[in-house]
């Protein structure tokens, strides 16, 4: 089956900042979570995925079409959240939905209606007086009423409370279950993918450092701590970042096997690594 | 594009309830010194067209509307029809408040106004035109702030460059641009060249032209305006 989700060498350029040749792919039925630090490229790539801006190169391909041929069909198979959700903040959530619904075709009220009671969204509230988590869970809400094949979310449990942000994720996990839709989510809230997401994509410094599923990256990555005097120049040469201080040290490596064999017998202690480790060291000088 | 219409409706129906009275008022009050009503209604009707520009602008809403299964076109000509319909509701606020002055002149004995008559109307058509035409493609090619410096500027050289070229074209040249060609038609080289066109074909064809010379215009801006808009990014 075609992925939901497919770039190519995807490349978008600001002053001052790239992103430079980005290749990853979603399946149906999945929830990817896009990583990297603060200004690595993820809003970036979720504004080209909902045709926000245009990539300087490379292809996109979002619901087995070219969302720059088949704009209205593709995005009306997208449900959004944006990092800071705006609407017209003198608006009701109920008036939103009103506004909103004649561009879906695949609009479900009752659905909307069911979301808004679940989230106990105050619908007569304006936009502009409701909280960022209050916003963030009436975007969803509108997301989710459309039955989009693919959510693309932008730091969406950003400002949530952790109850609510557990729920958020099963009901992700749950809308991805029948195999039909999937997510991408951006955030830089690792336990969240660590959580629920099958496919993992970290993005750094506008280049894609990996794009694997979640088993894959925790198989491969891991943390090599030990005496500094194990840090010989072969040594240093297996870590993707490595940390050094006057005790010890901490390094990075994705070739866990390898790591395991290179320092076998040596003062080291080799542990899965976590997002956080990943994010943190990569890029760490050796 | 129908749905951005209505949604342009929706979001902006909330400020109409204080726009109108509002704007009633002070048309009322104008329509007492009788030819300036004219710009008056001008002045409100291009204040219209810029505040459904500004709803999207204050509120930081554009990257949700495009977000929303529309086209960078289908946003630009859906503004268009929003502001047909802006100019509509002007004229028929205008027309109807200046036949109520004209009646009520018209009661105490005075001669109905020549403020208040179907070429005015025509040239207020003529007029948004102009101003929409420009304000729109400035508006989608530098964003809210920087697009209406740059429409004002362009209207302002407009207004300059028809004053010293417009008494040509309009018959009032020999009496050196003064308005007084067609008594008591508001100001402007616009007012005059259409009052002019009507006195010498009549109103019919003259509503004709100047009906289709409006419609060239917004479908060129229109244009402009779209290309302007497809690269932006938000």
């Amino acid at each position: 089956m075609d992925p939901i989700l497919e770039l190519r060498g995807v490349t978008k350029h600001y002053e001052g900042f790239s992103l430079r040749d980005v290749s990853f792919s979603l399946p149906r039925g999945y929830v990817c979570g896009l990583i990297g630090p603060n200004g690595a490229g993820k809003t970036t790539i979720v504004k080209l995925i909902l045709g926000l801006v245009h990539p300087s190169a490379g292809h996109l391909r979002v619901c087995g079409e070219d969302p720059a041929a088949a704009e209205i069909a593709v995005k009306d198979r997208i449900g959004f959240v944006h990092e800071v959700p705006s609407f017209y903040d003198y608006l009701s959530i109920g008036a939103i939905a009103s506004v909103v619904r004649p561009f879906y075709s695949r609009w479900d009220q009752p659905l909307f209606d069911a979301l808004a009671r679940e989230f106990e969204l105050p619908m007569r509230k304006w936009f502009g007086t409701l909280s960022r988590g209050t916003r963030t869970k009436a975007a969803l809400a509108l997301a989710l009423a459309h039955h989009a094949e693919l959510l693309v979310l932008d730091e969406p449990t950003s400002g949530l409370d952790p109850v609510f942000r557990r729920q958020l994720l099963e009901r992700l996990a749950a809308y991805v279950a029948d195999g039909q839709a999937s997510v991408l989510f951006s955030t830089h809230i690792t336990s969240d993918v660590e959580r629920m997401a099958d496919y993992i994509t970290f993005i750094r410094d506008g280049r894609l450092v990996f794009s694997s599923t979640r088993e894959e990256v925790f198989d491969r990555w891991v943390v090599v701590k030990g005496d500094p005097g194990v840090l010989d120049d072969s040594a240093r040469q297996l870590f993707a970042g490595v940390e050094v201080g006057a005790h010890a040290f901490t390094g990075l490596t994705d070739d866990a096997p390898r790591a395991r064999h290179r320092l076998a017998g040596r003062d080291v202690v080799i542990e899965r690594a976590t997002l956080d480790d990943i994010m943190y060291y990569t890029g760490r000088s050796c | 594009m129908l749905k951005l219409f209505i949604k342009d409706i929706k979001v902006g129906a909330i400020f109409l309830w204080a726009v109108v009275p509002l704007y009633v008022v002070t048309a009322l009050q104008v329509s007492r010194f009788g030819a300036g009503f004219f710009w008056i209604n001008v002045t409100c009707a291009s204040l219209l067209l810029v505040a459904v520009s500004m709803l999207d602008w204050k509120n930081e809403a554009e990257p949700f509307v495009h977000s929303l299964p529309v086209t960078r076109g289908l946003v630009v000509r859906s503004r268009y029809v929003t502001s047909l319909l802006v100019g509509l509701l002007s004229l028929a606020i205008g027309s109807a408040i200046g036949a109520a002055r004209g009646l009520s002149l018209v009661t105490r004995g005075e001669l109905w106004p020549r403020w208040v008559a179907g070429d005015v109307g025509l040239a207020f058509v003529l007029v948004f035109a102009c101003i929409a035409s420009v304000y729109l493609p400035c508006y989608f090619r530098w964003g809210f702030g920087k697009g209406n410096v740059a429409a004002a500027l362009v209207l302002a050289a407009a207004v300059i460059v028809t004053d010293i070229v417009g008494p040509d074209f309009t018959g009032a040249a020999g009496a050196a641009g003064s308005g007084v060609v067609h008594e008591g038609v508001p100001r402007g080289q616009v007012t005059l060249g259409v009052a002019h066109l009507a006195s010498r074909y009549g109103l019919a064809p003259a509503g004709l032209i100047v009906l289709g010379l409006a419609a060239v215009l917004l479908t060129v801006s229109a244009h402009v305006a779209a290309r302007a808009y497809r690269r932006h990014e938000f």
